[in-house]
């Protein structure tokens, strides 16, 4: 097992640039997930770690080894790859056994950790069976066999559940959470989908148009986005960002005033965001030293089951709520306007220039 | 990110690695050129290099397998004797040009038609059908005409029996049939009716294969297309010539191409009818004939270079002349 | 619609004996190996099987001494010219479809291009550029020029770039193939219906080759069926049925093949000449 460190990485096809300029380290053992928009980069980015895509610049290491020349094998990686790749003309024991095959391995070691990967994955029954006799599941369980027999240093994954149906995902992530748990092998994963993130990283990287966004816990990056296209892209529904003003630690937001609890720099264009599912009809059901109360226009109100999903607008900026059911103060009735309540501590500043977060003065 | 600096502290220890280990990382860098190039070595020593040595030789006179430094340089003049005073050159091209069309316009008079019907009408016999017409096309020419040959003999031919038996059917003591069929034993050999008789052995071999490309375009036509006919009450033979024809137009201006340049360069059939001689008064006998007999009978090998490359240039200008008339105009 | 019926009626009749007559110089080969040549010279023809296919034979052996290593020259240069043709059409193609590299566009068009020389072209100089080689009468002479052919390797990259995704590609590469292993445990396994209509092709093709022999064998001895056959002509008194038994010869493993793969093949000649 080992460390991995991506050194100033880049990436240009042609002219355009895709990855830029990529710094990061993960730790020994650690669970990181890239998580962004679709083209942003990340499967380049993974595709440079496993010797599949030509570094353009910058180092990437391994433990203490510059890895940039090396051919994948040499790396001493796996990778687990979003249609599975497995080899349609091999059975299941032989897609595992093929790269332990290639790298001269001896029968018999082979034979063992077969066997071993087959047990862990409950995969022994099926072990002469052709992938095309499998289903979505097992098939992607021979895909994690096949890079765990190796036991490299550090497992790579690109959406790999990406082409199971929703129950099916949720069961094999939890698997290959229990499966780090038990190897705790360094893990670089590839996602789009932020459930994935949240559930299974130690931490998270996000990425915009080839640029790291944010690095933290999947706690941090939810509670304090560093930017506002953080803010927006982790949280469903998304987080709602209002045109502001901070003076005097006051945010102002039209004729409305929220007085707040720490002290921050003035900035004449801000903007304020509040996650919908952070808002109350009732501040009884806060517990806070500081609640802040907002008027909102309501345009419309739906009942989703378990919430009530009010859709409105603020100063011009679309605004929504999702209020649990079990509050007790009944919303269908209410037309024209609505206070909403929430606590002081969880809204979020950012600034309009560059969208990055506002914290608090330290003092 | 203190650990990306200390990362760049420590110098990375890089292992020793073997030559074979440097050149297997880079693999797919060089691998793709190694893949390609037997076909780049083949295509320069027995595609490229003849091609330029034919140039060479076309302007030359003299017997070259003695070696071409006893060749002598005459410039164009290969070509100008064979534009001015090649008589048999010319009668040649003539037989080309005769035995093309003569084969060619059949093909695909009949294979568009049969291959509408084969689409239309069959379903089970489907292939069946369609291995008769196509087994001629893979066949080997050679034994196939030496069959042919034997068929079209004047005496004993079943050709010649079946033809004079309808040219002699006799209804109230008149031949009905007599002014088309013959009623006497046709010899094939004589210069009017061998070329009818290579033309015949020329469609018959590639017939099928126009069908199968028609046939395969006709596949590709929306099936919605006819539906939308046959509610508008369009019958078959209408639905034909208004959608099958016309969205069948690529695929001709194809099959066509393909005719001609492959009815240009026609070679084994006349060869082995004729006996390799080109038949009585060289009336068939094609150019790419000429161009064998003038380099390997006659020894004439600066002359059948320049043959080869005034054939060539015909090809490409009818090639061309088809792309124009018969081509997508845009 | 009675109308209608008699004119389909009348269509198939057609096209029945359209089929007939495609298939008629077959059945009389086959009737005139087993007849004598005062049988086949009689009024009318024979039209079924006669006893002489023995005397056909023995006529055959005496003219063409080298029959059978006529025979199996034919099966050795097609045999030796489909392998070399899968092997290397096969790698080119996956090149071509598999790998990003540089002038792979040009590449690929450069190879398209030559199949638009015509083969007449190369006739003369190549029979010279063997003599210098010293390889006439060798059957190098004729398995080495068409080793390679473009037809082929546009074959096979269609087929490599519809049946094979390119993670399958990386995934070996990831598992510890160096670029050959790959290419032949992972992309040759998965090409074999390919290679079977490749093959095919390329044997019928190579089989029934006549202006290739014709101007580089001149030994008797290396003739491949199509010359030996054709140096029976001219030879006086012509012998239609020992000519036909060799004719039956030539064309009978043509015919089993057509047979077992008819629809293979011609789909494959048909993909092969619209797409390429
Ligand atoms: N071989 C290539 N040539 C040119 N551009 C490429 C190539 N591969 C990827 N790109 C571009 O690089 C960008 C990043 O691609 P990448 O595959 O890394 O995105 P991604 O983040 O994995 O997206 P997704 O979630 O859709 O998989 C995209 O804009 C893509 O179009
Ligand atoms: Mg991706």
């Amino acid at each position: 097992m080992a460390a991995v460190t991506f050194s100033n990485l880049k990436k240009r096809f042609g002219e355009t640039e895709v990855v830029k300029s990529f710094d990061l380290h993960i730790e020994d053992g650690e669970f990181v997930v890239l998580l962004g928009p679709s083209g942003c980069g990340k499967s380049t980015t993974l595709r440079m770690l496993a010797g599949l895509e030509e570094i353009s610049d910058g180092e990437i290491f391994i433990g203490e080894e510059l890895v940039n020349e090396l051919h994948p094998m040499e790396r001493n990686i796996a990778m687990v790859f979003q249609s599975y790749a497995l080899y349609p003309h091999m059975t299941v024991k032989e897609n595992i056994a093929f790269g332990l095959k290639m790298t001269k391995v001896d029968k018999d070691e082979i034979e063992r950790r077969v066997k071993l990967a087959a047990d862990m994955l409950e995969l022994t029954p099926l072990l002469d069976r052709f992938p095309k006799a499998l289903s979505g599941g097992q098939r992607q369980r021979v895909a994690m066999g096949r890079a765990m027999v190796r036991t490299p240093e550090v497992f790579l994954f690109d959406e790999p559940l990406s082409n199971l149906d929703a129950k099916l995902r949720g069961s094999m992530r939890a698997e290959i959470k229990s499966l780090h748990e038990k190897l705790g092998t360094t893990t670089l994963y590839v996602t789009h989908d932020q459930v994935e993130a949240m559930t299974l990283a130690d931490r998270v990287v996000i990425l915009k148009d080839g640029f790291i966004a944010q690095v933290g816990t999947p706690k941090d990056i939810f509670e304090q986005p560093a930017n506002k296209f953080v803010a927006t892209f982790i949280g469903a529904p998304e987080m709602n960002l209002v045109n502001a003003k901070l003076e005097d630690n006051q945010v102002i937001i039209g004729e409305q005033t929220l007085a707040l609890p720490t002290t921050y720099q003035d900035q004449a264009d801000c903007a304020l965001g509040v996650r919908p599912s952070d808002l109350y009809l009732n501040p009884r059901a806060i517990e806070s030293d500081a609640i802040g109360k907002l008027t909102v226009n309501i345009d419309g109100i739906e009942l989703l089951g378990a919430t009530y999903h009010i859709q409105g607008t603020l100063n011009g900026s679309r605004f929504v709520a999702d209020i649990a059911t079990s509050d007790e103060t009944d919303v269908t009735q209410e037309t024209g306007e609505v206070e909403l309540f929430f606590d002081l501590h969880r809204v979020h500043l950012f600034d309009n220039q560059e969208g990055n977060a506002i914290r608090p003065n330290l003092n | 990110m203190s650990a990306v600096e200390s990362a760049e502290k420590i110098p990375a220890v890089s292992k020793k690695r073997s030559l074979k280990q440097r050149l297997n990382a880079k693999g797919y860098k060089w691998a793709p050129y190694l893949f390609v190039s037997p076909f780049f070595v083949l295509f320069a020593v027995f595609g490229l290099f003849p091609l330029l040595f034919s140039i060479y030789l076309s302007l030359h006179y003299g017997d070259a397998t003695g070696g071409i430094d006893r060749m002598e340089f005459v410039g164009l003049a290969n070509y100008i004797y064979l534009f001015r005073d090649d008589a048999w050159f010319h009668q040649s091209l003539i037989n080309t040009g005769w035995l093309a069309l003569a084969s060619g316009i059949p093909q695909h008079v009949i294979a568009i038609p049969l291959a509408f019907f084969l689409h239309t009408s069959f379903k089970k016999t489907r292939n069946t059908v369609i291995g008769a017409y196509f087994v001629p096309f893979i066949t080997s020419s050679v034994a196939i005409s030496l069959v042919f040959t034997s068929l079209f003999s004047r005496d004993f031919g079943v050709i010649n029996m079946i033809l004079t038996q309808i040219g002699n059917v006799e209804i109230f003591g008149f031949q009905p049939l007599g002014w088309l069929f013959p009623t006497e034993n046709v010899d094939w050999a004589r210069p009017q009716y061998i070329k009818p008789m290579i033309a015949f052995v020329v469609f018959w071999r590639f017939v099928g294969w126009n069908t199968v490309l028609y046939l395969s375009a006709m596949q590709t036509i929306p099936k919605d297309l006819y539906e939308a006919a046959t509610v508008d009450g369009a019958k078959p033979w209408q639905q034909f010539f208004y959608i099958t024809l016309p969205q069948l137009k690529p695929m001709m201006f194809f099959a066509v191409t393909l005719t001609i340049i492959g009815n240009l360069q026609m070679f084994e059939e006349p060869f082995i009818i004729t006996g390799g001689t080109g038949g009585i008064e060289q009336a068939g006998k094609t150019a790419a004939m000429h161009l064998y007999l003038t380099a390997f009978t006659e020894g004439d090998f600066g002359t059948a270079s320049a043959v080869s490359w005034l054939l060539f240039f015909i090809i490409a200008i009818l090639t061309w002349l088809n792309n124009k008339i018969l081509g997508e105009k845009d | 619609m009675n109308k209608l019926k008699k004119s389909t009626i009348f269509a198939y009749i057609v096209v029945g004996l359209g089929a007939m007559i495609m298939l008629a110089p077959f059945y009389f080969m086959f009737i005139f190996a087993t007849h004598s040549n005062g049988d086949i010279l009689s009024v009318p023809p024979p039209l079924w099987f006669g006893s002489e296919l023995m005397n056909n034979i023995d006529y055959l052996l005496n003219a063409l001494p080298y029959f059978w290593h006529n025979v199996g020259m034919s099966f050795y240069i097609a045999i030796i010219t489909t392998a070399l043709n899968l092997l290397f059409c096969s790698m080119a193609g996956y090149a071509l479809a598999m790998y990003d590299f540089k002038y792979r566009n040009v590449i690929f068009a450069f190879i398209m291009g030559t199949m638009l020389i015509p083969p007449f072209l190369g006739m003369i100089p190549t029979a010279l550029v063997m003599k210098y080689l010293g390889w006439l009468n060798t059957p190098k002479a004729l398995y080495i020029p068409m080793a390679c052919g473009a037809m082929g390797i546009f074959m096979m990259k269609q087929f490599i770039t519809s049946a094979i995704p390119k993670e399958l590609i990386e995934a070996a590469r990831m598992d510890g193939c160096n670029e050959f292993s790959i290419y032949w445990r992972v992309v040759v396994p998965l090409i074999k219906p390919a290679f079977g209509t490749l093959g095919l092709i390329v044997f019928i093709g190579q089989w029934n080759n006549f202006m290739g022999p014709l101007v580089v064998m001149n030994d008797m001895k290396m003739f491949t069926i199509p010359l030996a056959l054709r140096s029976l002509q001219g030879t006086g008194m012509t012998p239609w049925g020992a000519i036909c038994a060799g004719a039956a010869i030539a064309v009978i493993p043509l015919l089993i093949m057509f047979t077992l793969s008819s629809r293979r093949l011609i789909d494959g000649l048909t993909a092969g000449a619209v797409k390429g």
